[in-house]
């Protein structure tokens, strides 16, 4: 699963945020590294959705992160706008924020236990005041409703609520900024199945209703499906899959993304479930596999697997691109 | 996906979940007469230009026994020690009060922003904190009160400070760590908050609350410090303190043929950092919320 190469990268004025080559890489001490993210390459289309799913530890959150630059980068470029965001520091850094807002995974911890959550959530218009002009105080209330807490709580503090009503003080947080697109890190994963569609639902809303550009990050398959227009699988820092989200999931070639859909219970399967074994642990991300790197792990493995690192190509006429040596053949029909 | 509308669906199910307000918490009992010691104590200091309390000169013979008239009786030149011990808890109140002020201000400022920045920063901060560690503190204490001509209470107050300095800027700085990784901290760097902001807003107010109970712990410490250093001979010249009075009340044979001068002071400083250990105990319990990490 290499997953290199800029095959998946459209040429188009609607893209909005260009991600080429990031490589993020953490130091564990004594000289070791985490290669958490090795060369990966996608774009967003202004007013989409695209979901990044994969394994813990497969770089989702830290290719999310990277964007608004909460770690380093060690290599690539982020592209929004014409902004260089991998290069920008400080003052240039904190102005072109705001415009990519952040939800974050666990709803408690991402909200001050100290704070009334009427300041929580107008915190950027306190930071910004009026030079964003898009939700003044006195609509606090109204974005509060919006996202469904009750403006009269606004003087409690977060552990006075549940975790999905914190989830979404967090939305209302990062919607008064008034951003261009809001990255999901896992934004259900901590919640109740039965609120986890609440908050979807939410989220879906709210894009419609401020045209957001979602980048939606989850290990769940099934909650990313129903959310994305478009489809990224990662797998230990790279990229194996990235299409649209219905025909990936028809039309699955790599057989990482073959493997999880198969391992979704589902009432009437897509794929033959018994494809679905992945077997052993994830390879350590300090020394990934040479050559793909799911190679340790692929019922399809042979000897080039090992020693080359596949290329992303596209799939011949749709808007999907796989970087595997043994694609899965699509059956006729299907 | 259902089209459940956002707006009125669940706006009325999650409101009425609300939870009541916060369960009540208590201090408890103890907590309040600890309180109110520590406030009597603190009136009593303050007001003692005003009250019928004195120094100068003998009230009574020398040593005299506790009685009506001298309470807990006199020293050996004839003072009363009730007074002394009043004049004295200016002294030992505003020295561990002021100390561990200057404590928290320097030391809680140096933690939080190595803390907050860590790399560089962090490093030069942690050596200047293992450097007032490392050296013998009763050292340090003399090196800085000797560097002085007149001991003068700023002075005294001053050393006991530079020595919390560690103490409380390494709680600072482990507990800014631990918040700085929180993701109210991340959210409020992608808004575009600037540092200052989010230490000021995010940090200062969780890191606070550890801060505050080691506060009244380290101004017992402070007190008794002060104590241990007029024991050398080297508190406030000329004036009184608890450790000055009970200092005098060791000289000769005063411990065995009369205690009080001594014992009342140290009864009265006693229950006062037990007090403050007390209290600061209770603080810190009670602002233990859930999600607090201490």
């Amino acid at each position: 699963m290499a997953g290199s190469g800029h095959a998946p990268l459209r040429d188009d004025p609607n893209v909005l945020l260009t991600i080429q080559d990031l490589e993020v890489e953490f130091p564990v001490g004594k000289g070791a590294v985490v290669h958490a993210v090795s060369g990966i390459s996608f774009d967003v289309f202004e007013g989409e959705t695209l979901g990044i799913v994969g394994e813990s530890g497969c770089g989702k959150s830290t290719v999310a992160k990277s964007i608004i630059r909460l770690n380093d980068i060690k290599a690539g470029s982020v592209d929004y706008q014409g902004h260089k965001l991998a290069d920008l520091e400080g003052e240039a850094l904190r102005r072109i924020r705001p415009d990519l807002q952040m939800i974050f995974q666990d709803p408690i911890s991402s909200l001050n236990p100290r704070r009334k959550i009427r300041d929580v959530i107008s915190e950027g218009l306190a930071v910004w005041g009026d030079d964003r002009g898009s939700w003044p105080q006195d609509r606090i209330e109204e974005l509060m409703t919006a996202v469904g807490i009750d403006p009269k709580y606004g003087d409690r503090r977060p552990h006075q609520f549940s975790g999905g009503q914190c989830q979404r003080i967090g939305i209302a947080r990062a919607l008064a900024l008034d951003p261009k697109m809001m990255i999901c890190d896992e934004p259900v994963s901590a919640l109740d199945v039965s609120v986890q569609a609440q908050v979807l639902n939410l989220l879906e809303d709210m894009k419609e209703r401020y045209g957001l550009t979602l980048l939606f990050i989850s290990h769940d398959l099934s909650v990313v499906k129903n959310v994305s227009d478009r489809i990224i699988v990662m797998y230990l820092g790279k990229a194996c899959e990235i299409g649209n989200a219905d025909e990936l999931y028809e039309h699955p070639r790599h057989p990482y993304t073959r493997a999880l859909l198969a391992s979704i219970p589902e009432p009437a399967p897509t794929v033959d479930p018994s494809d679905g074994d992945i077997e052993g642990e994830l390879p350590s991300p300090i020394t990934p596999p040479a050559g793909c790197r799911f190679n340790t792990r692929c019922g399809h493995a042979s000897d080039i697997c090992f020693t080359e690192e596949p290329q992303m190509q596209r799939v011949p006429g749709e808007d999907h691109y796989f970087a595997c040596h043994h694609p899965v053949e699509v059956s006729v029909g299907v | 996906m259902s089209d459940m509308d956002a707006e009125t669906t669940i706006v009325g199910a999650d409101v009425d979940e609300m939870p009541d307000d916060a369960v009540e918490k208590e201090l408890g009992i103890g907590f309040w007469v600890c309180i109110g010691w520590l406030a009597t104590i603190g009136l009593v200091a303050l007001l003692a230009p005003w009250l019928p309390v004195t120094s100068d000169g003998a009230q009574g013979g020398p040593r005299e026994a506790p009685s009506m008239s001298h309470w807990f009786g006199t020293d050996a030149n004839g003072r009363s020690v009730f007074d002394l011990t009043i004049l004295g808890a200016r002294t030992s109140l505003a020295v561990g009060l002021f100390a561990i002020i200057f404590g928290m201000v320097v030391g809680g400022s140096l933690g939080i922003v190595a803390g907050y920045f860590k790399g560089k920063v962090d490093a030069v901060i942690g050596f200047i904190f293992f450097s007032l560690l490392s050296f013998p503190q009763l050292v340090l204490a003399l090196l800085i009160v000797n560097a002085f001509d007149q001991v003068s209470l700023f002075t005294v107050a001053i050393t006991l400070g530079i020595l919390a300095v560690a103490p409380v800027g390494r709680l600072a700085r482990a507990a800014t760590l631990v918040f700085a990784e929180r993701e109210f901290v991340l959210a409020a760097k992608v808004i575009g908050a600037k540092h200052f902001r989010i230490i000021i807003r995010e940090l200062l107010p969780n890191v606070l609350i550890p801060m505050a109970a080691l506060g009244l712990l380290g101004m017992g410490v402070a007190i008794v410090a002060e104590g241990g250093l007029a024991f050398l001979g080297l508190s406030v010249d000329g004036g009184e303190s608890w450790g000055i009075t009970i200092n005098d009340g060791r000289q000769s044979r005063d411990l065995q043929e009369n205690p009080w001068v001594a014992m009342f002071p140290i009864g009265v400083m006693f229950l006062t950092i037990l007090s403050l250990n007390f209290a600061g105990d209770r603080v810190r319990e009670y602002f233990d919320v859930r999600e607090t990490a201490f």
